[in-house]
């Protein structure tokens, strides 16, 4: 199965392969992601593994047409897998700043707003239209 | 035997509860959710973009949580979106708090579409004062898109790259924008409530309660003033006596077991969805249609914000992580009536930050990163190199757009689903493709590399509204100016449900300005109120 796995998402110079980080077995004990992952490689032809590349790529899409509900359910899993996982997050933050961490508690810096920007719009009459009861309040 | 009792927990079953305890009015509320523990957030954790996918999800057929209840959407262009908690739906939401402009209650005498609301903006202006300094707003005064009003609590959310980006595009160009007007914390308001720290996915919750939320409002201060809440309970009947005055409701209550609340009133606040299912539900001899539906309006004229999305990559670096996700600017250019455009009324852009590396990866406001050998080079293309501007339009009202009930899901309870059929008409389509010629222009403007648009998103379902419509005629709406029931003068309608029309804006500042006003005309009304006898 890593095979199809490696075959959606490859390892690169910066990121590991789906292989690397253990995505199969994340996928498999997932209790959201575990079925349509089990639908999609029940579905693999024969000998899947032994295909070049190419080949791979060109069955796996004739999969995603067959079984697009299926496959879309197995992307979003082995996607949610793969870039929630600390290697790859940390990856990510070498590469972005991102932090490889939750968005809480610590959060990221709150600037201050700065009153000058608006300058341009704020110079502008009213825009809004009037109504029978228009005025001020 | 209470005085009254509040089906939902939400924006304005909160906000109504407040206001009627504090007048001495015995109140009990009926949410079918539970509490939401403010550090029990996904953002604490680093699945949380899992969650979001999963069992945070806004729609409920995906979420489906023991609390939800399904909703068939078959025939509906737009799903739904909805949060069953204490604090509904504003658990889960972005907290943008425009109010609606003059015009919008007046969309028949100005344009001759829709109706007129039977009140205007100036007699909702006090109750959207009272009910920002509750929730607590940031934003800005000045802005030539509304009328003057009072400061707002804080200073805006500052607007981040991208934000800085397109607002001097739209300078150059001559547009409107503005900074968003949001309930958001930039500085500690409220009890207990501390200042925003920019993470992101304010739809996860907020666990240092700046994303305000009506459990951390208005819930507090009701509580103290002797709301009694009642939490897990699921109400599926409006009894009736005879001249078909409610008397109090029927609900299920955590163990399945059937439960009476008596009460003089009754007030509904479960969602345009959830309300007029429950009105639908409520049949009697007097009433074999449902609940105060005389004039087959009750679940009619449902109305959402069909959104299109434009999204700009930049070659820079914009960091749209950081910051409130659906907080900016925002620009009400094209937003009333122009005689020059093929549509009438209009529509507003707001400006929305970017997706975590999940959220890049699977796809939404940009086209699903494709797997395969190229899946990491255009991961890092897109990944913090995006901003989106949602075309927010004007959904006129239609009775063929509606809800009904489901002919074959039930809840965990067995009641029936609510079932919307819905879609959009050409004025509403017309209207998309122009907002997205405009915010592709911003974003050429802004210097964007390569721009992409989706003419509708189906996901988008957040605002229900319009299903038991306020009106001066009985003969043509369901509620009054007041938010009572023409036909039950006891029941009151305090959710999105009684929106005439729909604006253009996002309305939750409206629909809780509307349910603190229905509550100060049932305190003074409240000698002369005809309740069962």
């Amino acid at each position: 199965m890593s095979a199809m796995l490696d075959t959606m998402i490859p390892g690169d110079a910066d990121f590991p392969a789906a292989s690397a980080i253990g995505l199969h077995d994340a996928l498999t004990t997932h209790d959201r992601f575990a079925a349509p992952y089990a639908a999609i490689t029940a579905l693999l032809p024969d000998g899947f593994d032994a295909l070049s590349a190419k080949d791979k790529e060109a069955a796996l899409t004739d999969l995603e047409r067959q079984s697009p509900a299926e496959f879309n359910a197995l992307t979003v899993g082995a996607y949610s897998l793969y870039y929630t996982h600390p290697q790859v997050a940390a990856v990510i933050e070498a590469l972005t700043g991102h932090t490889a961490r939750p968005p809480q508690p610590a959060g990221h810096p709150l600037e201050p707003f700065d009153p000058a920007m608006v300058a341009v719009p704020a110079a502008r009459g009213p825009l809004y239209r009037p109504t029978p009861e228009a005025k001020d309040v | 035997m209470t005085d009254i009792v509040i089906v939902g927990a939400g924006a304005s079953g909160g906000a109504a509860a407040w206001r009627l305890a504090r007048a001495g009015f015995k109140v009990t509320c009926l949410e079918q959710g539970g509490w939401v523990a403010p550090d029990a957030t996904p953002s604490l954790r680093p699945d949380w973009e899992i969650a979001r996918q999963t069992t945070h999800h806004p729609n409920p057929n995906v979420r489906a949580a023991p609390q939800d209840y399904p909703v068939d959407d078959t025939d509906a262009a737009i799903k739904p979106f909805l949060y069953n908690a204490v604090g509904g739906s504003t658990i889960l939401w972005g907290a943008h708090f425009p109010r609606f402009r003059p015009s919008d209650f007046r969309t028949k005498t100005l344009d001759g579409v829709g109706d007129d609301w039977p009140i205007s903006y100036e007699d909702l202006a006090p109750y959207y004062a009272e009910n920002d300094r509750m929730m607590g707003v940031s934003g800005l005064s000045g802005d030539p898109g509304n009328p003057p009003r009072e400061a707002r609590q804080m200073p805006p959310v500052p607007p981040g790259k991208a934000g800085v980006r397109m607002a001097q595009a739209f300078d150059r160009l001559g547009w409107h924008w503005w900074p968003a007007d949001v309930a958001i914390n930039t500085q500690p308001y409220g009890e207990g409530r501390g200042a925003c720290n920019n993470c992101g996915p304010c739809d996860l919750g907020c666990p240092h309660g700046a994303r305000s939320a009506t459990d951390v409002s208005y819930w507090p201060q009701a509580i103290a003033a002797g709301v009694r809440l009642i939490t897990g309970a699921r109400v599926f009947d409006v009894e009736t006596d005879a001249q078909g005055r409610a008397t109090g409701v029927a609900w299920y209550d955590h163990t399945g077991t059937v439960q009476r609340t008596k009460a003089a009133v009754v007030a509904l606040a479960s969602n345009g969805l959830g309300t007029a299912r429950l009105m639908l539900l409520s049949t009697s001899k007097r009433f074999p249609n449902g609940l105060a539906n005389d004039t087959d309006l009750v679940g009619r004229r449902l109305m959402h914000h069909p959104t299109g999305m434009v999204t700009g990559r930049f070659t820079e670096a914009m960091d749209g992580w950081a910051g409130p996700f659906a907080v900016s600017i925002l620009s009400q250019e094209f937003y009333e009536t122009d005689p020059t455009h093929d549509f009438v009324r209009g529509y507003q852009m707001q400006l929305i930050r970017s997706d975590g590396p999940v959220g890049t990866a699977v796809g939404g406001y940009l086209p699903r990163v494709p797997w395969g050998a190229g899946h990491h080079a255009r991961f890092r293309e897109v990944f913090g190199h995006s901003a989106s501007l949602t075309v927010t339009t004007e959904d006129l009202p239609r009775l063929e757009n509606r809800v009904t009930l489901s002919d074959h899901l039930t809840d965990s309870n067995g009641i029936p689903a609510p079932k919307m059929t819905y879609s959009l008409d050409d004025n509403t389509k017309r209207m998309i493709q122009h907002g997205i010629k405009s915010a592709t222009r911003a974003f050429a403007e802004a210097g964007a590399a390569d721009i992409t648009a989706q003419s509708l998103v189906a996901d988008a379902g957040f605002h229900l509204l319009g299903t038991a419509c306020m009106g001066a005629d009985p003969g043509s709406s369901v509620t009054d100016s007041n938010s009572r029931a023409h036909t039950v003068p006891n029941l009151l309608i305090l959710d999105g449900s009684v929106f005439t029309t729909a604006a253009a804006l996002n309305p939750t500042s409206t629909i809780q300005a509307l349910a603190l006003r229905a509550a100060d005309a049932l305190i003074r009304d409240r000698a002369e109120m005809q309740v069962a006898s």
